[in-house]
């Protein structure tokens, strides 16, 4: 088995939670599946919302040639499994609120025009991300692209605002998950099963989010999964999609 | 966001119930009155005050019957009746766009006093009892949806009787209410309930937040049979601002969420909200609120993953300027280190500001100081209460100066002495090399005193200056002596600058200074025929100026 292998860093990164808008926007700690795909798909230059969005506009529900599915890049896409590793102390990126306007006009219609939008950033964000090799097409065409060092859009890390730089992008070899070793990445906690107890002589942390991992086929909105971020091992020995790669087990979700 | 804090939010609802809200839920300060089953009315009044306890203000509660006498088992009774009974916001009232009704069911009845006065009756029947007899009015496809499933509470004939019943009884005693109330504060609520068990209180509410528990029913969809719809609690959308929806996406509502959820979200707004600032309920979580209109909004949140307390090595805060009866201090725990910060830098003007945007200059806050707080005080936040220690000693690095000059700006020198100690300490603790104070100033004095004349290292050459300047401003015959006079050196950004600064003063107060100070003489040439040119070099200058001063030395060792 194989897996294109790459990191994936940024200055700041914002990965919008959809739940609250009243003072600010948050952000997830780390970038989730349907994000990367999306960045996947913009970098082989798939559809996106937009251009699904562009292309029923004019049409009604139920109209002839109106598009139920999925935006392009999650159609083609959401077979892939992914492993994303944080690459910071903990699993944990510091966070700041940062102020700015939009003062575009037709972004506001108070007096004045101006919203003021709040968002939380992550700082310095890095990833680690592998994909798992399915001998589809699109990883083909995904790994081109990535080795070859081509993108057709600009990949960026949530919004445009943030660029997002890819680099030590290789092929590697996967192998059986090694027993009585961490998960180097994000899994999800009802798959996995851990010990209690933090491995001798380090600090236990246990980073826990609840974040996007599949798009709702008929509405498109997220659905959830608990993930996990550990230095905890794992206590059951059969498990799904963990492989491992020099010395590391990832979970491939 | 939502769904980790629910998540653990449930648990401990779970166990606890209702009283987990309740125990902190309070009422608000007006008259109550009380219908009993056999029609007699009880009236009893609720009033705060603050009052000021060895220094500290609290809040004085009083509920009250006519007589003046204290009634703590009916202030239980209403208090679990009051908190069903409330209407979520007053734009989701029944009486909606008049909004004078803040109840949700038809066993209560709260207003403002002043519009009570002015209501007619036919507005309460036609509003309030009318609406909630059948709900026939909520009859969107989605309310319809939401109502079958209240069918069977809805439709039977004994809770209609019992409708019309208490809407008679409330239309032959409200000029009686009206009259008791007219003498009492009118900006002040008046809460009128009937007796009724708590379980009906509950059940009859129950439609009212099902019915009312999203944003807006319009966008609310149906899956698998359930309605879902746009979550209302720190979410909304506005026809002014068109960009809370989700443009190009298929729905352009951000957060829809299941019924269950929705009065989970609800419930832990409503636990949030009566909350003080700091909670230990959501123990890996960092969730910050503040207040709007008697509302939680959450401001920052975040997950923690670890949590600090004790400190991996102990943090040695040494006396590195010689302070006169200063100890080393040994920090072995987050908070001690926090308190030093914050006495040391901040004038203990840190921790009550954290997550204050409005915070204003006063006696206690300078103007450097505010805003040295708002540059630096997220990193301080992301320490000492995320455990997130990257920006930490980078803000330290950077500001640290600052502090020290800030206080020497408002005269308080052993403050910045302290302040530099920490600084220094803090650095050579992540393994900085710091200057070597007692070295330097054995350096110095041997040049001095032998008349030797080699180049000075730029520490040394900033080290004299600040020593030179210092001396010479306690020559000042002023009768006021403040930190004011080193002003121009601290603004002096380049070595000539700062020599120019040093001529001047040196002529300004040379009358005071002997011929043949060897010393002193030799300080100034040394200074003089410095020729690099550098940046100013802030801690070495501010070192020489804070330490002790080596031209009064030799005063005393003679």
């Amino acid at each position: 088995m194989r897996a294109l292998r790459f990191e994936l860093s940024g200055k700041t990164a914002c990965f919008r939670k959809p739940d609250v808008n009243a003072y600010a926007y948050f952000t997830y700690n780390n970038i989730h599946k349907p994000a990367l795909l999306g960045l996947l798909g913009s970098v082989i230059g798939l559809g996106g919302y937009t251009q699904l969005f562009e292309k029923n506009r004019t049409l009604k529900k139920g109209q002839l040639g109106y598009d139920e599915g999925y935006p392009e890049f999650y159609e083609k896409l959401k077979e892939l499994k992914v492993a994303i590793t944080p690459l910071a102390p903990n699993g944990y990126f510091s966070k700041k609120i940062q102020t700015f306007n939009n003062s575009v006009g037709y972004a506001s219609l108070e007096q004045g025009g101006n919203l003021i939008v709040r968002e939380q950033w992550l700082e310095n964000p890095s990833w680690q991300i592998l994909i798992l090799d399915d001998e589809s097409e699109v990883f083909q065409k995904i790994s081109e692209y990535f080795l070859g060092g081509k993108s057709v859009f600009i990949p960026y890390l949530g919004k445009n605002d943030h660029p997002a730089k890819i680099d030590e992008v290789k092929l590697v070899e996967l192998f059986p998950f090694i027993k009585e070793q961490k998960v180097s990445s994000l899994f999800e906690e009802d798959k996995l099963q851990i010990v209690k107890s933090p491995p001798r002589g380090e600090l236990s942390y246990y980073f826990k989010e609840i974040s996007p991992i599949r798009l709702n086929e008929q509405h498109h909105f997220y659905e959830y999964a608990n993930l996990v971020f550990t230095n905890h091992k794992i206590e059951i020995e059969n498990v799904e999609d963990v492989l491992s790669c020099e010395g590391n087990n990832y979970a491939f979700i | 966001m939502i769904y980790d804090i629910v998540n653990v939010f449930r648990k401990e609802y779970e166990a606890k119930g209702d009283k987990l809200i309740l125990d902190s839920y309070q009422l608000k300060d007006g008259l109550y009155i009380k219908i009993n089953n056999d029609e007699s009315i009880e009236y009893f009044i609720k009033s705060s005050r603050k009052v000021k306890v060895e220094g500290k203000s609290i809040t004085e509660h009083d509920f009250k019957d006519v007589s003046g006498i204290s009634q703590p088992k009916i202030y239980e009774w209403l208090k679990v009746r009051d908190y069903y009974s409330n209407v979520i916001d007053t734009s989701k009232s029944y009486d909606a766009p008049k909004k004078t009704i803040h109840n949700n069911n038809y066993l209560t009845l709260f207003m403002k006093i002043e519009s009570f006065l002015e209501v007619e009756f036919s507005h309460l029947r036609a509003k309030l009892f009318k609406k909630v007899l059948s709900f026939k009015e909520f009859d969107s496809k989605n309310e319809k949806k939401i109502l079958e499933s209240f069918c069977y509470y809805i439709q039977p004939l004994s809770r209609k009787k019992d409708i019309v019943k208490k809407m008679k009884q409330l239309e032959c005693f409200l000029p009686q209410i009206k009259e008791f109330a007219k003498s009492y504060n009118p900006k002040e609520y008046i809460r009128i309930y009937f007796e009724k068990s708590e379980e009906i209180y509950k059940s009859e509410s129950a439609v009212y937040f099902a019915l009312k528990i999203y944003n807006d029913n319009k966008y609310s969809i149906e899956i698998d049979k359930k309605v879902f719809g746009l979550s209302n609690y720190n979410m909304g959308l506005n026809s002014k601002k068109p960009f809370l929806e989700q443009k190009t996406r298929k729905l352009s509502t951000p957060f829809m969420i299941s019924p269950e959820m929705a009065l989970e979200v609800k419930l832990f707004f409503d636990w949030l909200a009566l909350q003080p600032y700091k909670t230990d309920l959501l123990e890996k979580m960092f969730v910050n609120k503040f207040s709007d209109n008697g509302k939680a909004i959450i401001n920052d949140f975040d997950y923690l993953p670890v949590k600090i307390e004790e400190l991996d090595d102990e943090i040695v805060v040494k006396n590195h300027l010689h302070i006169k009866d200063k100890e080393d201090a040994r920090l072995t725990e987050l908070w001690q280190l926090e308190t030093m910060v914050d006495e040391v830098f901040y004038s203990r003007q840190l921790k009550s500001n954290y997550f204050r945007d409005d915070l204003k200059v006063s006696d206690f806050v300078s103007k450097k100081l505010q805003q040295l707080i708002f540059e630096t005080k997220y990193a301080m936040v992301n320490y000492f209460k995320k455990y997130d220690e990257k920006e930490f000693y980078q803000v330290i690095k950077k500001y640290g100066t600052d502090f020290v000059i800030e206080h020497l700006r408002q005269n308080r020198e052993y403050r910045a002495k302290e302040s530099l100690n920490l600084k220094f300490s803090l650095l050579q603790h992540k393994g900085e090399v710091v200057m070597d104070i007692s070295g330097i100033q054995k350096k110095v004095i041997a040049k001095l005193e032998t008349s030797d004349y080699s180049d000075l290292s730029s520490e040394e050459f900033f080290y004299l200056c600040g020593q030179v300047a210092k001396y010479l401003l306690t020559k000042s015959k002023s009768g006021k002596k403040d930190a004011d006079m080193l002003e121009p050196f601290l603004r002096a950004k380049s070595v000539k600058k700062l020599k120019d600064e040093i001529k001047f003063t040196f002529f300004k107060y040379k009358h005071e200074i002997g011929l043949n100070q060897t010393k002193f003489n030799n300080a100034l040439a040394l200074i003089t025929a410095y020729e690099k040119d550098e940046i100013f070099n802030g801690d070495s200058f501010l070192v020489g100026v804070l330490s002790q001063n080596l031209f009064y030395m030799k005063k005393e060792e003679n």
